[in-house]
């Protein structure tokens, strides 16, 4: 990772309104190029707005963006040629192939024949895209097409990638890889800004930050969060018959525990999760449950973030 | 950043498209080709013979015309609202790239998927029987008149591309302009048209364009009128440059909001 890190994203006093309602509340946010930022929010929370606002292809009612020290709303075409946007659809064409979607963003950019080509076998190679290149996207995954788009942003001189709920509709393993992907480009030293609701999209994050109605109402790398949350680690039940009546006697512990219903199972997140993990084993085996599993795991960044700002981050802000 | 290589990107990208996608080639081409193939046999049949070569003439021109209306305003606009529903624009408006270069590498498309589709209907037209005379001198002529309708639909495939979001929606009302101009001041000579139908073709820059070309190449008595006078050859002219701005300006607004 590159030690002599550069402002790349300097937005000051942010602020947005639609139809007279605030979306944006005076939002500043700097981002170096070192930095992989992750922005997390429930949806309705802002954070796409404010990505598109500070990626160029939104407007905004006050405030100060610089890319890269180039003013934005002044000098367009000198900062957006170090912006790299990857929207949330898939925006490449399905009838061209991988190579041609590519040179046809390398042209867009003006790129000569040269440097394009030597670019396009690049970032073919880093996204592990070599051997499809010549294949039409719509015969790609949803994994490669992404990384495809990642790619079309990197060209040129791009200092930051900004990349809106990138991870949405990918499978846990492609998921994975493609955050390593990301991570290894933010390592090449291109600044990333990612926004998500997902949780673990955040776990490889150099700093997070949380946003509520608007608002960026808290912010630090991912151990600094679970500091301030003072959440230590939440307890897994894993109990049967799954009821109304197994979720009271779970809300009903004391010990100030908030209880998450998940897909299968329950969280509970708890100040001391080992003390009580007897009393839960305790409460269950009189009730007459069937337990499957009580276990404790490490807080994740959607527990810190149900903690820190009161709102379910798979829920509406 | 040069224009030139924005126009050029556009244009290989959207050409790549248009050569790609069965539906544009289904549409645009194989629709008139079918009608050429088809209506000599249904509507040809009382045609005396000495008349039949001209008709066949008008009927070339009448499909290159309805093949120039598919591309610009069904297929122009259906590919322009896939690529917004895509989110392309969005990635675009991030970039340092121009609206207008970018449009304009469409409406290059536009032309040179026309011309590539033109040449076929004509070369077939031809074979089946169709007499078309062009002199040399004329020829110019044919191209500019061909080049300010393409100019007039491809501005009016820009505004429905702008104004209609869904990209069925776009290709089906194209589809509709489409047909209604055919069937106003196309398909049918103007000494054909009912009465109610003939101010609608001084109007209508497609109308006055393929007549225009019809004239040239198969005869003003064939037609039934002379296009070339200064009331409708302004009329064709302002019409055109007007919906073209228009197009092109609301294009670089509603597709491209910053």
């Amino acid at each position: 990772m590159k030690t002599n890190s550069t402002i790349v994203l300097d937005a000051q006093d942010i602020s947005k309104s639609y139809n007279g309602k605030k979306v944006l509340e005076g939002i500043s946010l700097q981002i170096r190029s070192t930095d992989f930022y992750v922005l997390m929010g429930p949806n309705g929370s802002g954070k796409s707005t404010l990505l598109s606002i500070l990626a160029g292809t939104n407007s905004f009612d006050s405030g100060n963006i610089k890319i890269n020290g180039n003013d934005l709303c002044k000098y367009k075409l000198g900062a957006r040629k170090h912006i790299g946007y990857v929207p949330q659809e898939n925006f490449c064409s399905d009838f061209l192939t991988g190579r041609e979607n590519l040179q046809y963003f390398a042209n867009l950019l003006g790129l000569p024949k040269s440097q394009a080509e030597q670019e396009i076998e690049q970032l073919l190679e880093m996204m592990d895209l070599k051997e499809e290149a010549g294949r039409r996207v719509a015969t790609y995954s949803g994994g490669m097409k992404k990384k495809l788009e990642i790619a079309t942003a990197l060209l040129g001189d791009a200092r930051i990638l900004f990349l809106d709920e990138p991870t949405t509709g990918l499978d846990p393993t492609v998921r994975k890889d493609f955050l390593s992907v990301l991570k290894e480009v933010n390592e090449r030293g291109t600044a990333v800004l990612l926004v998500t609701h997902i949780g673990e999209d955040a776990e490889i994050a150099s700093r997070v930050g949380f946003m509520i109605k608007g608002e960026i109402v808290a912010e630090g790398t991912p151990e600094e969060l679970k500091e301030m949350s003072g959440l230590r680690s939440s307890i897994v039940v894993d109990a049967a018959p799954r009821s109304d009546e197994l979720m009271m006697l779970l809300a009903g512990l004391s010990g100030d525990c908030i209880v998450i219903e998940r897909e299968s199972l329950f969280e509970l997140i708890c100040e001391e999760p080992k003390r009580m993990v007897p009393k839960i084993v305790e409460m269950l085996y009189e009730a007459g449950f069937d337990m499957r599993s009580v276990d404790t795991r490490p807080p994740s960044l959607e527990d810190v973030f149900y903690r820190l700002t009161e709102y379910p981050i798979r829920g509406e802000a | 950043m040069s224009g030139v290589s924005q126009v050029r990107a556009s244009f290989l990208r959207s050409m790549r498209i248009f050569l790609r996608d069965k539906a544009i080639i289904g549409s645009s081409v194989m629709i008139p080709i079918f009608f050429l193939l088809v209506l000599p046999m249904v509507l040809f049949q009382e045609v005396p013979i000495e008349y039949l070569p001209a008709t066949k003439g008008f009927l070339v021109i009448a499909m290159v015309t309805l093949l120039i209306m598919s591309t610009a305003m069904s297929n122009l606009p259906g590919s322009i609202a896939a690529d917004r529903d895509h989110d392309l624009y969005s990635k675009l408006s991030s970039m340092p790239v121009s609206p207008v270069y970018e449009c304009l590498g469409r409406i290059v498309t536009v032309f040179v998927f026309s011309l590539l589709g033109s040449m076929v209907i004509i070369a077939l037209g031809l074979v089946l029987g169709a007499e078309l005379i062009v002199t040399f001198t004329e020829f110019p002529l044919v191209l500019g008149v061909t080049s300010v309708v393409i100019l007039f639909t491809a501005g009016l495939g820009l505004i429905i591309a702008s104004v209609v979001k869904s990209e069925s929606a776009a290709a089906h009302i194209g589809v509709a302009i489409v047909l209604i101009n055919y069937f106003i001041g196309i398909a049918f000579p103007y000494r054909d048209l009912p009465d109610l139908l003939r101010p609608i073709v001084h109007v209508n820059p497609v109308c006055i364009g393929n007549n225009m070309v019809a004239a040239l190449t198969v005869g003003e008595e064939f037609l039934g009128y002379n296009p070339f006078n200064l009331m409708d050859a302004s009329v064709m002219l302002l019409l055109a440059a007007v919906i073209f701005i228009t197009g092109l300006y609301i294009y670089s607004r509603n597709c491209w909001r910053r």
